[in-house]
């Protein structure tokens, strides 16, 4: 399940698929693991503004949120500076835990939950910056990618 | 030295409507100020204001956040006001938090880490809020050299850097002397912000500008949508009358009362209208702007008891159309009644509006409303306010008519409750009088600066169509003060009215 918003969602998994194509030795890995790198991007553009304590607040939230939407985030915790912890070992334990099970799927062990987290984030910064400015920052994490193309994928997904 | 030689001192506008005007011009480029108030004063909204009018992308702004109001929340706040332009953040306008910097080292680490920012951005414009934040944790390491050192150093490296820096701090008065940070700044802005009864006054004063006059004094603000605008005390006051007084007669639309006047109101002139409730003043304020527009004279009416539609409607019900010139841009009838309104304020509104429809002729109806309608801390000041804004808006050319109330009384004739009667080149007073078992209206004009009038009293009616004025009262003395008596009645009669013993019937 995943709570976000459906235009979050989909600006989330395509900063995932960004991230996962930047190395082809991460191809095939749970996509969940390319959270935490969105997340280290997002991190050093935020904590620019908003410093490491604000950045570490609003993934802190987002977190809690996310593990409300899916186990595979049920260890991973927030650092002091912000970073993400745990990942990699909350995805292998989902992934056990699935091939223990019947499932032996990656979609059925949350392992493709990865844009829950980032999907979270991106909706809090909206909800207190507004959308515009959050796809500002978006864009400077992401300077390849212009505004305009990052607004008109929420459109999209608004209006799907 | 020739002054070809003396460096100039490039002025950056502000951005903000009336400031730079109070800074004699504009904020010299380079240099090192505060801006300083007391929380909630608009300090934050001030810097964000001048930071958007100067920022460009080949000399952007820096903002750096220390320990006040966290980053997120200040975008969330500023975005909401028309100055903030999204499409710069990032590069025209760049924030930096150096909270962590402030709370885990020294200040040789806060300012290497600005002094790292600048060289790397090389900004026109640096703002560090709260700049208090960074003085309280110097003073509680017991570093009060220490913080002379840090600002001294940060003066200079800004200014060699080319770049005009704002540091914010809440600041009260009393910390304004003996403090290092007041001692470098070039420029100090302290905004005030009280409370007086219900409303809420801000003011603004320049305390301190290296090179270059400002203008004195607190000023009145007010933060809107818009952000902050200042309404400099100086208002309209610094210019040249745009045409000399007293050059041609305006008609009041009332031939009778223009020949008592002597013709009519000499242009340029301001006319007060006083009078008790009901007596006409507004009507014949109504007839005067109606006069001047079926002359091609476009007016202003400034109303503070009634609505527009309302002034408008009851103009129209004794046949004057307002609303034609109203709709066509030659008639601007503006309500002002926010309750805390200052006079700087009311003058920039109505100067606005004269310059706007090139007015001629304007009604302010009534000095009462208006008193009503200011701030409790601006009333005390109504008498000097009102003379600043007679004298900017007949600078401009306008003839005024202003009504006022008075309290009617039974034995003397006063002119107004705000002795305010030298500041008018012209008064007309109306009043009730009692005459044989009515009460009737009379009208007086009183003065008529360096012109012939009539000292007739006559007596006026107001009718369907406005007012009609009759005949001079003969025969009667004691007009004034309301109760006049028959000339010529006999002791005997009067004593026999009273009651008293030997006048009996």
């Amino acid at each position: 399940m995943n709570s976000a918003s459906l235009s979050s969602q989909t600006l989330a998994r395509v900063l995932l698929s960004r991230e996962a194509a930047r190395d082809s030795a991460d191809a095939g890995l749970p996509i969940s693991l390319h959270a935490a790198r969105v997340c280290e991007v997002l991190r050093t553009v935020l904590t620019a503004f908003a410093g490491s304590a604000g950045y570490r607040a609003l993934l802190a939230r987002a977190l809690v949120l996310a593990k409300a939407d899916s186990t595979v985030f049920a260890s991973v915790h927030v650092s002091k500076d912000g970073t993400l912890a745990g990942v990699e070992a909350s995805v292998e334990a989902s992934v056990e835990a699935s091939v223990e099970g019947t499932h032996g799927r990656l979609s059925q062990c949350g392992c493709e939950d990865g844009p829950v987290l980032v999907a979270h984030l991106l909706d809090l910064l909206i909800a207190l910056i507004g959308r515009s400015l959050t796809l500002r920052l978006v864009s400077d994490a992401w300077p390849d990618a212009p505004v305009e193309s990052w607004n008109s994928l929420i459109q999209g997904a608004e209006k799907s | 030295m020739s002054p070809n030689n003396k460096v100039v001192i490039r002025k950056l506008a502000t951005g903000v409507p009336g400031l730079d005007e109070l800074l004699g011009g504009g904020l010299p480029e380079y240099s090192f100020n505060i801006i300083a108030g007391s929380p909630g004063c608009g300090k934050t909204t001030l810097a964000h204001q001048i930071m958007f009018a100067n920022a460009t992308p080949e000399k952007p702004a820096l903002y750096f956040t220390v320990l006040g109001e966290p980053a997120i929340k200040m975008l969330r706040y500023q975005q909401q006001y028309s100055f903030f332009d999204q499409d710069r953040i990032n590069s025209s306008v760049r924030f930096v938090n150096l909270s962590e910097f402030v709370l885990e080292k020294d200040l040789d680490a806060v300012l290497a880490q600005i002094v790292q920012e600048v060289e790397a951005v090389g900004p026109g414009i640096v703002v560090v809020d709260s700049f208090r934040s960074v003085a309280r944790k110097s003073r509680a390491n017991g570093g009060e050299v220490e913080l002379q050192a840090f600002i001294q150093r940060l003066a200079l490296h800004l200014t060699s850097w080319q770049a005009t820096t704002f540091l914010i701090g809440e600041y009260t008065e009393g910390e304004l002397r003996d403090n290092p940070v007041f001692t470098v700044a070039d420029g100090l802005l302290w905004l005030h912000q009280a409370a007086d009864r219900n409303s809420i006054v801000r003011k603004l004063q320049v305390v301190k500008l290296r090179g270059q006059a400002s203008v004195p004094g607190l000023h009145t603000f007010r933060i809107t949508a818009d952000g902050v605008q200042a309404f400099p005390r100086t208002f309209g006051l610094d210019h040249q009358c745009s045409e000399p007084k007293a050059t041609h007669l305006l008609s009041t639309g009332i031939p009778e009362l223009d020949a008592m006047l002597g013709g009519g109101v000499p242009s340029g002139h301001s006319l007060l209208v006083a009078g008790p409730s009901g007596a006409g003043k507004s009507i014949l304020g109504r007839q005067f702007i109606a006069e001047g527009l079926r002359h091609g004279e476009p007016g202003i009416v400034a109303v503070f008891e009634e609505m527009p539609d309302e002034y408008v409607a009851a103009a129209r019900r004794m046949g004057m159309d307002l609303e034609t010139p109203r709709k066509a841009g030659n008639l601007e009838v503006i309500y002002l009644r926010p309750l805390d309104l200052s006079v700087d304020e009311t003058v920039h509104e109505v100067v606005a509006a004269v310059k706007r429809t090139k007015a001629k002729r304007l009604v302010i109806d009534s000095l009462v409303g208006f008193e009503m309608a200011l701030a409790p801390d601006f009333r005390t000041d109504f008498r000097e306010s009102l003379y600043r804004m007679i004298s900017a808006l007949t600078r401009l050319g306008v003839t005024i008519l202003s009504t006022v109330e008075v309290e009617e009384s039974f034995s003397s004739m006063g002119l107004s409750n705000f002795t305010i009667s030298f500041l008018t080149d012209g008064i007309i007073r109306m009043r009730y009088v009692s005459i044989d078992g009515q009460l009737r209206r009379m009208l007086i004009v009183v003065k008529v600066r360096g012109g012939r009038h009539s000292i007739d009293m006559r007596e006026f009616e107001v009718t369907s169509t406005g007012i009609a004025i009759g005949k001079r009262l003969q025969g009667y003395r004691g007009l004034t003060t309301g109760i006049p008596e028959p000339w010529g009645r006999s002791l005997t009669s009067i004593a026999s009215s009273l009651g008293e013993p030997g006048g009996g019937p």
